[in-house]
């Protein structure tokens, strides 16, 4: 469909003329944005206003501390593997609709399915393995 | 395998053994070696001689490899077995078998005794290549092997300068030759697009007459520089430099047949090139007479059978110019006999005198070698054409033929044997009458030398005693024998010229005159240096020209030599040192200090790189702009 | 696709082999093995045509682009023998990482679809990104790694927004849709050259062709050896085989609007690999420059695609990973990844290792183009297939070009046979790989139809 459309047109410098205006919006919007609040807000500087917003609690000690790694793995897995779940959303919904065309179309998606999960739990085996989730 | 092929290749292999492993073994082996793959090869020869005559004389091509495949050129690595390249084979191997075996012994105190003869095997290999190729390109790459091996040779000795020197000045001149011979072979192929043997020499019709004379000219140039005609001939005397069997086998029977080979060869060109022609038989006579002029007052052995040598070649020229083919193959044939008999003969001698090479310091030898004697006198006489030894027949031969066409040419080259039997003959009792002249100590010394070298001369002495049987003039009634062989060819039986009419009795008085004019000369030379007891002294008047070579070396010198040394110093001097190596090394320093300047973007900040691929991305996508809206 | 597949498993094997200790010894043999047991199936199956439908097709180019990066491969193992003892317990990752590299690659020189290009190219990109930072203990190689993902960052954004042209242009991914398009549309819109435009920038990038050439000498220099010895060889070949690859198969017909960008890229690669080559006496950093003048000739036979160049592009391919290999696996023999290595430091090779002199000069000698050694037919090849499609100034700079390469390889040469500042052990013998390395560009200089007649 694309295609015909560009067939249509004939290339030239104004036809870029539509990203132009967009990004002068853009541009516009986020400086107007930025300017608006600058000159919108009030400003109180006071020392409580400056300090990091810590949940009420008082704050110690600076935030740019070494801590351990294994945070960052945890989180990194979690969003991994989160996102792999994502992915069985679809395939549910239409697993159904496969089955009802034939045994042999849901089989395939089944199989599918088991190939892809397959390589997942290797690589939560080798998470595992790995020690990466030992918490000590 | 067909039994051909095994025959360049046994002394291929005999240099590769006696040339790499040489070091490693003893003399008696790396001589047996050199000499048993010459034999073989000898008996190789002989087996397909006798096949070819079995069956049916026809010509044979046998294939080796495909060679070389350009185009629509495909030339073969094939050689041909005919009458033409049997006969030279027979003499290679031959011939060249009974120099290695005299070798054995003459070069058997000698250092590098495995060095000469892997020299050797690889020369009668690439000798039988050039008498063998089926196609001018594998004759030339034998024609340019034998040159390298001659070089190789005539410097064997190359601790002493002056020997390097001739080994130079040979290869040199050859050189010369052969930018003719190699401008020869590219018109040869722009003309007829093929240097197969078949290709040109059956579709010599309808080509334009020019042409065909410029390429014979320019083959001719090659046959010059390789067989020692004038102007280029100065570098065979030299070229004595070398051992002497390596003359004997290299500047007498084999290599410096080389261009009378390539001529007859290529006859069937030559034959519509009269221009050529007459041109070739010219070239012969000046050489044939002036060479015979120098050997006359030539005091070193080995000077006279050198200079005798060129005469001789000189000879067979006029009679190649004439048309006389046969008659030149004939004498080439006895030729190759005699004179390797007559330098094996002078080596024999200089092995005795503890190498001495000066005739003048010699005589009396005929009691200390009595073989050696003999066998020279024989060559001697051989050489000189008196009946009834084979020089007389082959000579005789083709002085009928020259008389035939042009009698100035024939007066020409009777003088020549004149000349050839006199100083031949002043060569020999020079050398073997009358009282030793040399040092006590030398004469002390004097010894027959040993069989290895004796067996040779006699089996060579033979060959020139009846080596005349081979070519039987026409009135004897006897099938001349080459004549008939070649006959049996159809490409070859041209080579053979019958006389017009009845010619017997000029003929039979040209013999007679002939005859009577070499033992006339001989008898002069045995008056004034056996009875005389004259030893030859300061060259005087004439003689000094002779002496002198005709200065031909010095004009060489003045009006080639110095004038391409100044132009080399000039150009060192002013275009290579001023204006070349100043130029690149100005392009050297500014590559230099460029890469030094360029390899600042490098900064190793990746701030900087993003810049720089932005401003590439830029640099672009501008480009493209250009092109696309133009 | 199977091999695909088998190289992926590889990979996976190799993870796990890594967890115990006792297999962690044999996984680079196990490796090995399997790697030459897939060269094998893949020359097996060398004309069964394989395809995943609109994804991957698994022709001839791929098979045989695919056999050359899988032996380029296995040789980079055999190298890698102690090359990562300093951090015995990953091993297996940085193993099971090349070969997921390797997947990448084979995906990148099969694609028949953009999607599975760039699929590819991030398998591979991620992978060397790592990798190049596989030595934590060293402050050069994080370096490495970090300039490298930045800038390689980067460039992706590049080849992402040209695929996303074209897509925008065309409405399709796949290779031979955009071919389909390209052949019925009388004027195309300036999107789709802004695409084509910006997706050769993305891939020039990977090819480190100037000016986006920035991150290669400080990546090369950076990485342990072994890691750049693989950049410098199989990825690069698997970058130019996918170049090659998608605008002969998608742009081929509207190469008049991009040849001159092509051009501008080749003549600064051309010009700042060469000479900057010069400057330089590090063997590694000469050694990336190096690879960087090379692209520029590589680069050539993409010019001429028109008239199909992919034999030249092989054939250049196979004599410059040969030479280049060779090169790091004498580096490799001579040097550890800490320290910078000089030229200057081989002096004395020739007395203490004249095995590894000579082949270290056959390779040297290929890699500046001097006949029989397959350099020089790499060069005659490209040069005469861009001088036939008359890109005749580009290819006279590319000549002249050459003659500097000739005397910054010579420099390396000189030093292997100066005389050594100290006294020297003998030793006798060369590494499998450089012996390989070095009889693979006599032979193939040799007879170079073992190579074109692969096609």
């Amino acid at each position: 469909m694309a295609a015909e459309v560009a067939v249509a047109t004939i290339s030239a410098p104004h036809d870029y003329l539509p990203i132009i205006v967009q990004l002068i919006v853009v541009l516009a919007f986020v400086g107007g944005t930025i300017l608006a609040t600058h000159f919108l807000g009030p400003k109180r500087k006071s020392k409580a206003k400056l300090d990091p917003f810590e949940c009420g609690i008082e704050i110690h000690g600076n935030a740019r501390t070494p801590f351990s790694i294994k945070y960052f793995l945890v989180a990194i897995l979690f969003v991994l593997f989160d996102v792999e779940i994502i992915f069985m959303y679809p395939w549910a919904v239409n697993f159904k609709e496969n089955l009802s065309v034939g045994f042999e179309a849901g089989m395939n998606n089944f199989i599918q399915m088991s190939i892809f999960l397959g390589v997942v739990l290797l690589g939560f085996i080798y998470v595992i393995k790995k020690g990466v989730l030992k918490w000590d | 395998m067909n039994v051909a092929l095994l025959i360049p290749l046994l002394p291929l292999i005999g240099f590769l053994i006696n040339g790499l492993f040489g070091k490693k073994l003893s003399k008696s082996l790396v001589g047996l070696i050199g000499s048993t793959s010459i034999f073989a090869a000898f008996i190789c020869v002989l087996i397909t001689f006798a096949n070819f005559i079995s069956g049916g004389s026809e010509v044979q091509i046998v294939k080796a490899f495909d060679w070389i495949n350009v185009g629509d050129t495909n030339l073969a690595m094939s050689f041909q077995i005919d009458q033409l390249s049997l006969i030279m084979m027979t003499l290679v191997t031959g011939v060249g078998f009974l120099i290695h075996l005299y070798s054995i012994g003459y070069m058997h105190d000698d250092e590098n005794y495995n060095r000469f003869f892997a020299y050797l095997n690889l020369f009668v290999f690439f000798m039988l290549l050039l008498v063998m190729g089926d196609n001018y390109v594998v004759l030339f790459t034998g024609w340019e092997g034998v040159g390298f091996c001659s070089y190789l040779l005539i410097g064997f000795w190359y601790k002493t300068p002056e020997y390097n020197n001739a080994a130079k000045k040979a290869f040199v001149m050859n050189r010369i030759g052969d930018l003719g011979f190699i401008l020869g072979l590219f018109l040869m192929y722009s003309e007829f697009g093929s240097l197969d043997f078949t290709g040109v020499l059956s579709n010599t019709l309808g080509h334009d007459k020019g042409t065909i004379t410029a390429i014979t000219a320019l083959l001719f140039i090659g046959a010059m520089g390789k067989s020692a005609q004038l102007p280029l001939f100065t570098w065979l005397p030299d070229a004595m430099a070398g051992p002497t069997p390596v003359s004997a086998l290299i500047h007498a029977a084999t290599m410096v047949t080389a261009g009378i080979y390539l001529i007859v060869r290529s006859h069937a060109l030559f034959d519509l090139a009269p221009d050529t022609m007459n041109f070739i038989a010219i070239i012969g006579a000046a050489t044939a007479l002036i060479a015979a002029t120098i050997a006359m007052v030539q005091n070193d052995i080995k000077k006279v059978l050198a200079y005798s040598t060129v005469s001789q070649l000189g000879l067979i020229f006029i009679a190649l110019g004439v048309g006389a083919y046969s008659s030149g193959m004939f004498h080439l044939l006895t030729h190759a006999f005699f004179k390797a008999l007559l330098f094996l003969g002078a080596g024999s001698v200089i092995h005795a005198m503890s190498g001495e090479q000066d005739i003048r310091n010699m005589g009396g030898l005929k009691k200390a070698l009595p073989i050696t004697h003999l066998t020279f006198l024989l060559g001697c006489l051989a050489i000189a054409g008196i009946p009834p030894f084979s020089g007389f027949f082959s000579k005789d031969e083709m002085l009928a033929h020259i008389f035939n066409v042009n009698p100035v040419l024939w007066g020409v080259a009777s003088l020549t044997s004149a000349l050839t039997a006199f100083y031949m003959f002043r060569m020999y009792f020079l050398t073997f009458s009358n009282d030793f002249r040399g040092t006590h100590e030398q004469k002390h010394h004097l010894h027959e030398s040993p069989s290895t070298m004796t067996i040779p001369l006699i089996v060579l002495a033979i060959l020139a005693v009846f080596g005349g049987l081979l070519g039987l003039p026409e009135f004897t009634g006897i099938h001349h024998g080459l004549s008939y062989f070649f006959g049996t060819s159809n490409d070859l039986s041209s080579l053979t010229r019958s006389f017009e009419g009845d010619f017997h009795t000029t003929e039979l008085i040209l013999m007679a005159v002939a005859t009577a004019v070499a033992i006339g000369s001989s008898l002069y030379a045995k008056k004034i240096y056996f009875e005389n007891k004259t030893l030859p002294d300061e060259p005087k008047g004439i003689n000094k020209l002779f002496a002198g070579k005709y200065f031909l070396d010095e004009i060489y010198n003045k009006i080639i030599v110095k004038p391409a040394l100044l132009k080399g110093t000039v150009m060192q001097n002013f275009m290579e040192n001023k204006v070349i190596d100043p130029a690149v090394n100005m392009f050297a320093s500014l590559s230099v200090s460029a890469g030094n300047n360029i390899k600042k973007i490098q900064t190793g900040n990746t701030g900087f790189y993003i810049f720089g691929i932005v401003a590439g991305v830029l640099l672009i996508l501008f480009a493209n702009y250009l092109i696309w809206f133009r | 696709m199977n091999i695909l597949i088998l190289v992926s498993v590889l990979g996976v094997i190799s993870l796990f082999a890594g967890l115990s200790e006792s297999l962690r010894q044999h996984t680079r043999t196990i490796i090995v093995a399997g790697l030459i047991a897939i060269t094998g199936l893949t020359m097996f199956t060398w004309n069964a045509k394989q395809f995943f439908p609109e994804m991957l097709n698994f022709d001839k180019y791929a098979a045989v682009f695919t056999t050359v990066i899988l032996v380029i491969s296995t040789l980079i193992f055999v190298l890698s023998k102690d090359q990562f003892n300093h951090d015995e317990i990953h091993k297996g990752d940085y193993y099971g990482i090349m070969l997921f590299t390797v997947a990448g690659a084979i995906m990148m020189v099969s694609f028949s679809n953009l999607t599975m290009l760039f699929l590819g190219i991030e398998t591979l990109s991620v992978s060397l990104y790592t990798l190049a930072g596989s030595r934590k203990d060293l402050l050069k190689s994080s370096e490495a790694a970090f300039k490298y993902f930045l800038l390689g960052a980067f460039a992706t954004g590049f080849l992402l927004f040209g695929i996303a042209f074209i897509y925008g242009a065309t409405g399709t991914f796949s290779v031979s849709g955009i071919s389909d398009y390209v052949h019925n549309t009388p004027q195309l819109p300036a999107i789709f050259y802004g695409g084509v435009i910006l997706i050769m920038i993305g891939l020039l990038f990977k090819v480190s062709a100037a000016p986006f050439h920035f991150w290669a000498p400080d990546v090369y220099e950076g990485s342990p050896n072994i890691i750049t010895s693989f950049m410098a060889t199989a990825v690069k070949v698997t970058a130019f085989a996918a170049f090659y690859r998608l605008f002969s198969g998608a742009f081929v017909d509207v190469n008049e609007k991009w040849d001159n960008a092509l051009i501008i890229a080749i003549a600064l690669t051309l010009l700042i690999g060469n000479f900057t080559a010069l400057a330089q006496t590090g063997l590694k950093r000469l050694l990336a420059y190096s690879g960087i003048a090379n692209a520029g000739y590589m680069l050539l036979a993409v010019l001429a695609l028109k008239n199909d160049a992919s034999n030249a592009l092989l054939y250049y391919s196979i004599s410059y990973a040969a030479a280049s290999l060779g090169a790091f696996a004498v580096l490799i023999s001579v040097s550890d990844d800490e320290k910078t290595f000089e030229i200057s430091s081989l002096k004395g090779m020739s007395k203490s290792n004249p095995l590894q002199a000579v082949l270290f000069t056959i390779i040297m000698l290929s890699m500046a183009g001097i006949p029989p050694m397959a350099g020089f037919f790499g060069k005659y090849m490209v040069l005469s297939a861009a001088i036939k499609e008359g890109y005749l100034a580009i290819s006279l700079l590319a000549i002249l070009t050459s003659l500097v390469g000739i005397y910054y390889y010579f420099k390396v040469i000189a030093a292997v046979y100066s005389a050594p500042d100290t006294e020297v052990q003998t030793e006798n013998k060369a590494n499998i790989v450089v012996f390989i390395c070095a009889g693979i560009s006599l032979v193939i200089g040799a007879y170079p139809d073992l190579i074109l007649n692969l096609f």
